[in-house]
């Protein structure tokens, strides 16, 4: 398909770096000659320089033949406007990003106007995730699948842990069958494994399971942790708004410092029953006084990796439960989890998760497109999709199937109960399917096919 | 230095070469003429070498500037080495030396050659067809051909892509390499296969036809007849002139019109700054040639036909001659001579500084003159409607000053060699880094390179690769850094 990519920032450049793998025809379009010019060095794609709201500009990229366009530059108005303005030159279809609270609030009665099919708020994405993990702590990160249906949680196999050198068959008869091991990733390696693998001390595991089963299993294991009743927030922009506006509506307090004046104000202001303090979070005496290390949780989100780090490494120490840290730079992302740092969220990785699973539903022939996408690597990911009338298949039992290799099917949720597969289970329609994969670009389920 | 990136793409450049040989090979099978084994040899020999270097598999395949520069700079020495190898043993240029002079000048598209007119006339036919065939490979690029053809998801490509296309700014067509490479090839394709049939048309033989247009294709301007294109038919002279022309204008026009913006590929700023050169000089020839007291050619038509085709050729940079111009007015060579330097427009088979070099070198110094006046005032230099960013800008007039020096040290070399003197040596300095080939007095357009010692014909090789990969590639190589780990 054509996607033209209107700035390429943060957000652009890691988009462009996830769709050019999907095989995609991509132009970018950025103000600056000297980005435009990095950005067609390191990826093959075109560039074009210019504002993003000038007619020529446009049509100098191609909007008019162009199956998306994506505008994330820096402005959420202008990304309105060219994507507007996109639309009328004749591009199929439109993504803006739109991040400022207000406009996203209203984004919902806009968006027909503005024939948009979709905006995007990376911060508010990031927060929802953020919140997952907070509600189930023992986890480096909770996706979930079919509107909460089925959970995919990571965890980090650490010393101690008793899967360890266990085979999976094994960990299963003992901590009972109601959960499945999706992906297990290794130093630069990732398996999707059968019953005979054995779990190693700083694995990475993923697995699929419903709530209350995966609630059972890290109780087992004893490394259940309670659900975060109050959370320390360093750094009070975006994300940090959206985090404590949804864990003020279920009930947990939270604290946000924020170092400058203006904006704690503006904080207090909008989330009043949040506890704003006017200070550097990354000085010590402070977090002391405030009692760090009572919280549940801390969450490390200034604008500076470095900082962010700095501040986990100390909540760390200070015994805090649940760190989470936010890290722009995904290149560094294996590096922090070496310091011990197991949560790790991007707006960035979010966001680009999100842009690749629309476009590619939108590639899906039969409108049976994919629900929901998650990349757990460079190479393997986890996708979601509705069992419709035309697939082929409909109630033969799994083993029958013929999937192909390399393609797990990691749970079924059925009237919105988790089923796990075994052979014998036969896909009905209207049924959700989690299918773990390590190959590229399947965009519908009869791909899973042989 | 990722040396084992270099080398797998080393590697299928060289496995190219080999299937292109297996034309010329082709050709004397057809012809019966028992010389398969002069290809045959380099054949197996490039299958050998480059086999095993497509194997090599790197960890990390992305390529940067620095390798980009040196796997074109690299293929381009190791083509002509091998491609020398079949005149060799084809007993047509015994010396090796000369052999390797006249495939770079093939790959090149320089043209400049070291053969008698003896040796060309009785030249076996496919020798005479790899000959030309090496114009034709040259003209759009042998590594732009690998980038084709290869599914390439290297990161970074688009380095080799701009070092071995001409011109201060490379630009895609498409957002894939791959099908920008496609596209330039098909353009390339249909207008050699264009130009055959019009020479078909003016009865010229069907082999002949094609080498012919291989020559104008790449701008390369080796002949098959040792008079070069004196003998040929006024209509096969014009054809030739008017597709000369053709091929040495930004590539960009010709995808715009076939996009069916006919508007926009006549606004290249550079296309029309080269029309009004070849326009200028083509008129001044021509009245120079009837005013002048020697009086050359008696009727309008005759001196309009000479000065267009020679203007068109040497403008063109691809060098075949239907007249003897040395022998033309002092005014008349003078203007060729600046032909040679300017050359044809980036993103052409042509060689030269190109007009878009020399139309940004004189709106830089133009903005330079304004600051001079108004030492306050904020100047901008727009170039294609847009304004010129800084590093083109200082990218050109360093590669105007290299060039410079170049032409300087050449010329002083050559005058080492005991036959030569001044004023060829800097003709041919000239018409070898600008990939012209004839150039005036002793490399006039009757005589050749032949009478020049092997160490200056290994130099002028030397420049003209540096003239046809412009000039960074080939230095970069003596630089011990690029060489280094990290």
């Amino acid at each position: 398909m054509n996607l033209v990519i209107i700035g390429v920032g943060k957000v652009g450049e890691t988009l462009v770096a996830n769709l050019i793998n999907e095989n995609h025809d991509i132009v970018v379009v950025d103000i600056s000659s000297e980005r435009v010019q990095e950005v067609v060095n390191r990826y093959d794609v075109n560039g074009v320089t210019g504002g993003g709201i000038e007619r020529s500009v446009l049509l100098d990229a191609g909007v008019d033949k162009a199956d998306f366009v994506i505008a994330c530059t820096a402005q959420d108005e202008k990304n309105i406007l060219c994507c507007v303005l996109a639309r009328k030159l004749g591009a199929k279809s439109t993504i803006a990003r739109v991040r400022d609270p207000e406009y996203f609030k209203e984004m919902e009665n806009m968006r027909d106007d503005l024939g948009l099919d979709y905006s995007f708020n990376p911060e508010l994405e990031t927060a929802k995730e953020i919140c997952q993990v907070l509600k189930f702590p023992s986890a480096n990160s909770v996706e979930s699948f079919a509107d909460g249906g089925a959970n995919m949680v990571e965890f980090t196999v650490l010393n101690g842990n008793p899967m360890i050198d266990k085979q999976i068959k094994d960990i299963s008869a003992e901590y009972g069958n109601d959960f499945l091991f999706a992906m297990i990733a290794r130093e630069n390696e990732v398996f999707i494994p059968r019953g005979d693998f054995v779990i190693k001390a700083g694995d990475i595991v993923y697995l699929i399971a419903s709530e209350n089963s995966l609630a059972n299993f890290t109780k087992k294991l004893q490394i259940f942790k309670r659900r975060s009743k109050s959370v320390f927030i360093i750094g009070g922009g975006k994300i940090a708004y959206y985090l404590a506006k949804q864990l003020i509506s279920s009930g947990v307090s939270v604290k946000i410092i924020e170092k400058d004046e203006a904006r704690a104000n503006e904080l207090s202001g909008s989330l009043p029953s949040a506890t704003i303090l006017l200070c550097d979070g990354t000085e010590q005496e402070v977090l002391e006084e405030e009692k760090l290390k009572d919280s549940d949780a801390c969450v490390a989100l200034t604008g500076i990796d470095e900082e962010n780090v700095i501040i986990s490494l100390y909540a760390k120490e200070q015994g805090v439960s649940k760190v989470i840290t936010k890290v722009d730079r995904p290149s560094v992302h294996n590096m922090v989890k070496q310091l011990g740092l197991d949560t790790v969220v991007s707006p960035r990785k979010v966001i680009a998760n999100e842009i690749v699973r629309f476009v590619r539903a939108h590639q899906a022939f039969t409108g049976n497109g994919i629900n929901t996408l998650y990349k757990l690597s460079d190479k393997a990911e986890a996708l979601e999709f509705t069992v419709g009338n035309d697939f082929p298949k409909i109630d033969v039992a799994i083993k029958d199937l013929g999937v192909k290799n390399g393609i797990l099917l990691g749970g079924i949720v059925r009237d919105n109960q988790f089923v796990l597969p075994s052979g014998e289970t036969k896909l009905r329609k209207g049924d959700k399917v989690i299918v773990v994969t390590a190959i590229r670009n399947i965009t519908e389920l009869s791909q899973i096919l042989r | 230095m990722n040396y084992k990136v270099v080398l797998s793409l080393l590697g299928k450049t060289l496995l190219i070469e080999a299937v292109l040989m297996m034309f010329p090979m082709l050709v004397g099978v057809i012809y019966q003429e028992n010389n398969f084994i002069s290809f045959l040899v380099p054949i197996l020999c490039l299958i050998a070498i480059g086999a095993p270097l497509t194997f090599l598999k790197a960890k990390d395949t992305s390529l940067y500037a620095k390798e980009g520069f040196v796997i074109v700079a690299l293929s381009w020495i190791f083509l002509s080495l091998v491609g020398a190898v079949p005149f060799v043993i084809g007993g047509v240029i015994p010396n090796y030396i000369d052999a390797v002079f006249e495939t770079v000048s093939g790959f090149t598209t320089t043209g400049a050659s070291i053969l008698t007119s003896q040796q060309i006339e009785s030249m076996p036919k496919a020798l005479m067809f790899w000959r030309l065939f090496t114009h034709w490979i040259g003209g759009m690029g042998i590594l732009v051909f690998v980038l084709a053809i290869m599914p390439a998801n290297n990161a970074g490509v688009m380095h080799v892509f701009r070092t071995e296309s001409p011109g201060p700014s490379v630009g895609k067509l498409a957002s894939k390499l791959r099908f920008t490479a496609r596209i330039l090839y098909g353009i390339y394709i249909t207008l050699t296969l264009v130009q055959v049939v019009f020479l078909l048309c003016g009865k010229m033989p069907l082999l002949d036809s094609f080498l012919m247009s291989f020559s104008t294709a790449g701008t390369g301007g080796f002949g098959i007849r040792s008079d070069s294109a004196m003998s040929y038919s006024s209509y096969v002279q014009i054809v030739l002139a008017i597709f000369m022309f053709i091929f040495s204008i930004n590539f960009n026009a010709f995808y715009l019109i076939l996009i069916g913006s006919v508007a926009k590929a006549f606004a290249i700023e550079e296309v029309r700054a080269f029309i009004v050169i070849i326009l200028v000089a083509t008129v001044t020839i021509t009245i120079n040639l009837l005013v002048s007291a020697s009086e050359i050619y008696s009727t309008f038509g005759e001196a309009l036909k000479h000065s267009f085709f020679q203007v068109a050729s040497i403008g063109s940079t691809t060098g075949l001659t239907s007249a003897n111009f040395d022998a033309w007015p002092e005014f008349s060579r003078a203007v060729l001579m600046i032909l040679t330097i300017v050359g044809s427009c980036g993103g052409s088979t042509g060689g030269g500084i190109k007009v878009a070099r020399l139309v940004i070198l004189c709106k830089s110094s133009t903005s330079d003159f304004k600051r001079l006046i108004h030492p306050r005032a904020v100047v901008t230099t727009k170039f294609e409607g847009e304004v010129l960013d800084k590093n083109t800008e200082r990218n050109v007039r360093t590669y105007f000053i290299l060039w410079a020096i170049i032409v300087v040290l050449s010329t002083l070399i050559l005058s080492l060699d005991p036959k030569s003197n001044l004023f060829s040596n800097f003709s041919a300095t000239l018409a070898c880094i600008g990939n012209v080939g004839p150039g005036f007095d002793k490399v006039g357009p009757m005589f050749s390179y032949a009478f020049y010692s092997a160490p200056s014909k290994i130099l002028l090789s030397f420049v003209m690769l540096i003239g046809r990969l412009e000039i960074f590639p080939m230095l970069i190589l003596f630089i011990p850094r690029t060489w280094k780990k990290g």
